[in-house]
């Protein structure tokens, strides 16, 4: 209605470089540049901590990640066990950032995983007599649909009681931790051991990947020699699926654009004819069916294949998860990529331990720096900072959004005419009515 | 965002990777990593935690402390992992096996984990505390190379019998704190074989020394929660005026002793020398994880190693009794030398299983 008064940029930058640049540090340079700082700020604090001159801590900060990288992507057999630790925090992932899709922080991924994997136990232990074919995927949907409950009963409390998700869910996530525990160390506690299962029969579990090549893929093109040494499951493929559904979902459904459009304006949605509550509802109840099946995977993908009742409250999965959901900037891609960072930095601290004289602490030190630095936003705030020629056209907005759907620049100019455009309208009900300037009259 | 997926991540992956070998490059690793080969070194052992940290005050530590005495005597490289979670058992115990010829776990339940990877290492060999390697039927499972460390707590748990039984015997005017009502309790985490042990020579030579003495017995189903502890102890002192509270419930029985505390009666501690909770604590029955750890280490390097090695009792300092305070009656301390040098002797036999 109201032209806009400020001149219209040209947004698109000249050449196809510069073009591949900005769409580069738009998608990732803050992610990278949160990964950096936190590597950074690792090294001083494996400097700080370590015995001896300077010259000798600078040379255990250097080596920590020279084994950082050699324990998690150094040989085969650890990139497998990185794929193995990384498995799970994908569906996890997925879950945490599914739900943040809708604007949902969705802090119950450990809870929904733990009853996800319980649920998956249950029916291992139970119908250890079905075939393998039916076994495995009745756990898995199990697991899903046990999850799904789960995370739906967050979604449920939100929608109709208003009741916020960091709480419900915190709350729901010490409920199933005890309950499981109270379960395992109960009706499925194993006759001879303490606050643990049975673990669960051999078709009830997922086999190794390198074993599932062999038998199906090998038979006709080389072998994998001693597959045994390589851990990483056939849930790696399921995870892979699950990023595709989620990439669907998110991209190619209108439940998905409702989902962002819930996300950045839940007022605006609703007066868009979109129904709110319902979408919650279905939103959790699939963050919580990703989440189901990182356990269910867990426990029939890894060796001891057991429920143990203590692991249920202290396995970090599902906290990891949120890490990886943000680091991720909550695409499919990204959840994969920060999932094998943090895999990886799992998996590379026994090895830390053995080669370089440092405490397996450093790794979650080093998690929590990478969660710190994603929360501190460096990148925008630098930019700002920065003398106005060298950032030319990207100022970021103040309150940075994970999931703009516009460049930045282009949501500014609209800020602007709507502004604009609120001042016109209030300079116009001054003078139908004939009352006098009120202050925001007098900025006009 | 979304649209430029392919182009931009590609650029990402090679910047990062570009970061992290740049972060690499051109190092020397400082350690020294190689080792096997001579005959002359010494076998290299590894020990693989439970979750909680090696300072947790309990038996990370005290294997720790085993593991680092052995070390220094016998000059092996020193290879520690603490376990994360539970979930890391097998990948840590696995990633010991395969860079050392021993590997010590420490707590039960690695018991199935163990199983499997020691399994699948024959070659090597693998010592647990607190339990033997489990099946998948949750049999103990009796492999080569696997020695499953078993204590005796019930003579532990004897000696810290014997002194509230005595100091029972003796009575108010001895111990000022008494509540005249002649009983004692304790409180275990969960019934499981070890807590029992404890429970059981409490129970038994508490009676064996003041026949009129009643012991009560709960347990708190919890290991951590302290607060649980704390309730059941006060419980037992309030309605059962129960004076003297033997905890064996790990971090929950922590709250045990702070109940005694404040209630003004005595307690005993457990598995280490816990006098420095508070003032309460007379004495504590310990099990000597650092001991078991030592010789088991000491024998394995002489080449002794056994897959059925004797449980740990009196004779070779696997358990005891620490910490004996001040506030003690001086009668009480030969009489527990006399029961140590009996049960020594074989003259007492102390029973593993709880009076109901």
């Amino acid at each position: 209605m109201a032209s806009p008064t400020v001149q219209r940029r040209t947004s698109a930058p000249a050449s196809q470089l510069a073009r591949w640049m900005q769409k580069f540090r738009a998608a990732l340079g803050r992610p990278l540049i949160a990964v950096l700082v936190a590597f950074v700020l690792g090294g001083i604090i494996i400097m700080i901590t370590t015995p001896g001159p300077l010259d000798n801590r600078f040379i255990t900060a250097v080596s920590t990640y020279y084994y950082l990288i050699a324990g998690s992507f150094g040989s085969l057999q650890s990139i497998s066990y990185t794929l193995a630790k990384a498995t799970p925090l994908i569906f996890a992932g997925l879950a945490v950032a599914i739900a943040y899709r809708a604007g949902l922080f969705n802090i119950g991924a450990a809870g929904q995983l733990t009853v996800g994997s319980m649920v998956a136990g249950i029916i291992g232990i139970q119908l250890a007599a079905l075939p393998g074919w039916l076994l495995v995927p009745l756990m898995l949907l199990g697991s899903m649909v046990a999850g799904g409950i789960w995370g739906g009963i967050v979604g449920v409390l939100k929608a109709w009681r208003g009741a916020h998700e960091v709480v419900t869910s915190i709350m729901l996530n010490w409920t199933a931790f005890y309950v499981c525990a109270f379960l395992v160390e109960g009706p499925f506690q194993a006759p001879k051991l303490s606050q643990q299962t049975l673990p669960m029969a051999p078709q009830a579990t997922i086999p190794s990947l390198a074993i599932l090549y062999n038998q199906t893929l090998g038979t006709f093109l080389p072998q994998i020699p001693d597959p045994a040494q390589y851990t990483v499951d056939a849930g790696l493929l399921i995870a892979f699926v699950a990023m595709l559904v989620y990439w669907f979902i998110t991209a190619r459904t209108t439940f998905g654009y409702e989902l962002r459009v819930i996300g950045q304006n839940p007022k605006a949605a609703r007066y868009a004819g979109i129904s709110v509550r319902k979408n919650i509802v279905m939103v959790m109840f699939m963050a919580g069916a990703f989440a189901g099946l990182a356990g269910a995977v867990r426990l029939m993908g890894q060796a001891p294949y057991q429920l143990i009742s203590s692991a249920f409250s202290t396995d970090s999965t599902g906290f990891d998860a949120i890490g990886v959901a943000l680091l991720g900037r909550t695409t499919s891609i990204g959840v994969l990529l920060a999932s094998l960072l943090f895999g990886g930095l799992q998996q590379a601290g026994p090895y830390l331990q053995s080669y370089v004289d440092v405490p397996g602490d450093i790794i979650t030190i080093m998690q929590a720096l990478v969660l710190f630095s994603i929360a501190i936003e460096y990148l925008p705030s630098l930019q700002r900072f920065m003398p106005s020629f060298l950032v030319k056209s990207s100022r970021p907005p103040l309150v940075p959004s994970l999931i703009t759907t516009k460049p930045a620049e282009e949501k500014g100019e609209a800020d602007m005419q709507a502004v604009e455009s609120g001042h016109r309208a209030t300079s116009d009900t001054v003078e139908k009515t004939g009352l006098k300037p009120t202050s925001s009259g007098q900025e006009e | 965002m979304r649209k430029s997926g392919a182009p931009s991540l590609l650029i990402s992956l090679f910047v990062l990777c570009g970061v992290l070998l740049s972060a690499c490059g051109g190092s020397t690793p400082s350690t020294n990593t190689n080792g096997g080969g001579s005959t002359t070194a010494p076998k290299s052992v590894t020990l693989v935690t439970d979750i909680g940290g090696l300072n947790d005050q309990s038996f990370n530590q005290s294997a720790n402390v085993g593991y680092m005495k052995a070390q220094g005597e016998l000059k092996f490289r020193r290879q520690v992992i603490e376990s994360k979670s539970q979930n890391d058992y097998v990948s840590n115990l696995t990633r010991a096996a395969q860079t050392s010829d021993m590997v010590i776990g420490v707590g039960f339940l690695m018991a199935t984990a163990m199983d499997q990877v020691a399994k699948a290492n024959p070659t090597k060999s693998f010592a647990l505390i607190d339990s033997c390697a489990t099946d998948a039927k949750g049999n103990c499972d009796s492999l080569k190379n696997v020695a499953p460390l078993f204590f005796k707590e019930q003579q532990a748990g004897c000696l810290a019998g014997v002194v509230a039984g005595q100091m029972e015997k003796l009575g108010k005017a001895k111990s000022s704190k008494l509540l005249g009502n002649n009983t004692i309790a304790a409180i275990g985490g969960l019934a499981i074989p070890p807590v029992d042990h404890y429970i059981a020579g409490y129970q038994y030579c508490a009676k064996k020394v003041d026949p009129a003495v009643t012991v009560k017995v709960n347990y708190s189903q919890s290991f951590d929660n302290t607060a649980k502890c704390q309730d059941i102890a006060n419980n037992q002192i309030s309605t059962a005026k129960a004076d003297v509270i033997f905890q064996v419930a790990g971090g929950c029985g922590v709250g045990a002793l702070q109940a005694a505390k404040a209630k003004g009666v005595y307690s005993i501690g457990v598995d280490s020398d816990q006098s420095h909770v508070n003032d309460s604590v007379i004495a504590s029955a310990i099990k000597r994880v650092d001991q078991a750890v030592y010789l088991t280490v000491k024998d394995f390097e002489a080449g002794k190693f056994s897959a059925t090695p004797a449980p740990f009792d009196l004779t070779n300092d696997g358990v005891g009794l620490a910490g004996l305070s001040a506030t003690v009656p001086a009668e009480v301390k030969p009489v527990v030398d006399k029961y140590i040098a009996d049960i020594k002797s074989g003259a007492i036999t102390v029973p593993d299983a709880v009076q109901k």
